[in-house]
């Protein structure tokens, strides 16, 4: 709901000599309009790091020329960001959204730019076996726990005299689910192997969130991308199991669409068979789910019984999907 | 002067620039005051110490405007330019204490960080010595007063000695001057500072001044609440506070009559400036006292 709001964001505003005529509130975005023109004021919870790596990949994004994304306003003072006790604020120029009417899916136009991005900031790294099996402990440490938490949930339900709807669909699933958190170790082991082997693996600037809510599409049916608080130097399996998991549903879980998307990404950047690997043990490990388990542990009052298991439904589809949509990806690869 | 204004819509990007007087311009992003340096390391200090003493959206310094090169300042012919922001509104004082006290408090903080400058300001410790025979001609009640404020003068004066030979190990923080109230300005209910571009001055004297002024005019309430904003900053602990009741003890304002009776002024004028004493002398009694309390509250936190 659009609310007229002034304060405290009209001091913020100072900061970029804005003096706000009218301050329209969409949630964490504000509009503010002035006579030097409509802008937008960002009010995120980033903290100092996190700010600090959205400025360093705002501002390598425009020393490589790259147009696509929005750009964000200095200060008077040549800062990027103003920071409160609570917040971390930024401006950007204010840009109208227009009904997108391309031929190819918003999701195509998105994972084109990203592979756009992933290829201007591409980098091979020596694989620095200590640094990296630091992280890769860390994530089979952490996909032990989720699946050790699963298994409990699972003991729990079955335990009962009488299971509760969301429990019985949880039950129905669990082996699945944990052959899937098998599987996906499998394949975060292949990559590790590969790399290994390799001696090297290769990093990208992920925008860490993409999707058509952090887009906006012009006249032209092209995307200014924005919201690049969660970037960050990671491979590119990262951000595309990222895209694919926030993304699907636009979809309803197609997978020729999501092959789709891979098309269009590969034609800029090419994925290499380990970071296949990696991608599909991202995608195939049920962490939704992990979620969806939480959330319904923890937040019983929150939603309804009913909401709690259509939620947990809509998760358990999509991961049969993705289950499939692996396969293609490592079949194209064994065929390949 | 059109020299000037073309090379600031140059340097800063503005559309329109027009002089309201020679250090005030009027652009199309609002009025601007112009300053200008011609030692760079001391334009260094003030551009570092503007850009640390910020607290948002509580207290903002005047910090320098950023050029379309994102630098702090610009040179132009033998001197560099900065410019900063020129608010209108004066900051109100009573009711405001908080963010009065976090602004000096972040100048401390800062104050007491590393730094290279080659010239300081220290304010030299004013002589108490005069001749008695000065008295002679003037009202009996003005001597009688002046007789007793000199020997308290000289109380203070080794009371003040004494503290500072324990605390001379205790680094005194390098701050801009204080000179009047009127420097705080308002927008959106931020304090705005406006700093100068004076030397930097060593310790806390022209804070002294300013909160015995504050005390003057604000009451001893008001006086507490801004430095108990202070003593909520990160660097003033027991031994600022030392440092600072020094200054205070000091009696800077006996000083003052001294020159004064030296210079043979007449009995109205010197009765003026021991009336403008006394109050001051009161004032600064309060603030000692305030500051002791202060340091009596952090022993009673760590017990």
């Amino acid at each position: 709901m659009r609310q007229h709001v002034e304060n405290p964001y009209a001091s913020i505003l100072f900061y970029y000599d804005l003096y706000p005529e009218h301050i329209e509130d969409f949630g964490k975005i504000k509009k503010v309009i002035t006579s030097r023109g409509v802008f937008a004021l960002k009010e995120t919870t980033m903290n100092r790091l996190e700010a600090d790596e959205f400025i360093h990949a705002m501002r390598k994004l425009a020393k490589l020329n790259y147009k696509q994304a929005i750009p964000i306003m200095p200060t008077k003072y040549g800062e990027y960001t103003v920071a409160t006790s609570t917040h971390i604020y930024y401006v950007m120029p204010w840009l109208e959204a227009v009904e997108y009417m391309g031929r190819e899916s918003q999701e195509e136009k998105l994972a084109t730019q990203m592979a756009v991005i992933h290829r201007l900031t591409v980098k091979t790294q020596v694989f620095d076996k200590g640094q990296v099996d630091e992280s890769f402990q860390q994530l089979i440490k952490h996909w032990e726990m989720r699946r050790l938490e699963l298994s409990r949930f699972a003991d729990f339900a079955e335990r009962k005299r009488y299971m509760s709807p969301f429990e019985l669909t949880f039950i129905t699933h669990a082996h699945m689910l944990d052959q899937m958190a098998i599987k996906a170790g499998e394949h975060l082991q292949n990559w590790y192997e590969t790399c290994l082997e390799k001696e090297k693996y290769r990093t990208v600037l992920c925008h860490g969130r993409l999707s058509r809510s952090h887009a906006i599409f012009n006249m032209e049916n092209e995307p200014t991308l924005l919201n690049f608080e969660r970037s960050s130097i990671d491979t590119p399996a990262r951000d595309l199991a990222s895209f694919c998991r926030t993304n699907f549903r636009y979809t309803m879980w197609s997978e020729d669409e999501v092959l789709r998307w891979f098309m269009c990404y590969e034609r800029h950047l090419p994925l290499l068979d380990e970071e296949k690997e990696l991608l599909c043990g991202y995608l195939l490990f049920p962490e939704p789910v992990v979620f969806a388990v939480e959330s319904y542990v923890n937040d019983r009052q929150g939603q309804s019984e009913l909401q709690h298991v259509q939620r947990l439904e809509k998760r358990l589809i999509s991961l049969r999907k993705v289950q499939r949509l692996s396969q293609k990806l490592i079949v194209k690869q064994e065929e390949s | 002067m059109m020299e000037l204004v073309d090379w600031l819509k140059a340097q800063y990007g503005f559309k329109q620039v027009e002089f309201i007087n020679e250090a005030v311009i009027l652009t199309d992003q609002g009025r601007k005051r112009i300053r200008s340096w011609s030692d760079s390391s001391l334009l260094e200090w003030h551009v570092e110490w503007r850009d640390r003493c910020h607290y948002t959206p509580i207290v903002l310094t005047d910090r320098m405007i950023r050029t379309k090169e994102e630098e702090a300042a610009a040179k132009w012919k033998e001197q560099w330019i900065t410019l900063h922001d020129e608010i209108e509104e004066v900051y109100p004082q009573l009711d405001h204490e908080k963010a009065w006290g976090m602004l000096m408090g972040l100048m401390i903080t800062h104050g007491l960080e590393e730094r290279q400058l080659e010239r300081v300001y220290q304010e030299e410790l004013p002589s108490y010595e005069w001749n008695p025979m000065l008295l002679n001609g003037l009202r009996d009640d003005i001597q009688d007063q002046l007789i007793r404020y000199h020997k308290e003068a000289l109380v203070r004066s080794k009371k003040a000695e004494r503290i500072r030979s324990q605390q001379r190990k205790v680094k005194q923080p390098l701050l801009d001057l204080f000179q009047s109230p009127d420097q705080a300005r308002r927008i959106y209910d931020v304090l705005i500072w406006r700093g100068t571009n004076e030397q930097a001055h060593l310790g806390y004297q022209s804070l002294r001044q300013f909160l015995i002024n504050w005390q003057i005019v604000n009451g001893t309430k008001s006086l507490e609440k801004v430095i108990a904003s202070i003593g909520h900053t990160e660097a003033f602990n027991t031994d600022q506070a030392l440092l600072f009741i020094v200054e205070v003890l000091e009696p800077y304002e006996w000083a003052e009559v001294t020159r004064s009776l030296m210079s043979n002024e007449s009995e109205r004028q010197i009765e003026e400036k021991l009336t403008k004493m006394s109050n001051e002398w009161e004032a600064a009694r309060q603030l000692v006292s305030i500051l002791g309390r202060w340091i009596d509250d952090q022993k009673k936190v760590v017990t």
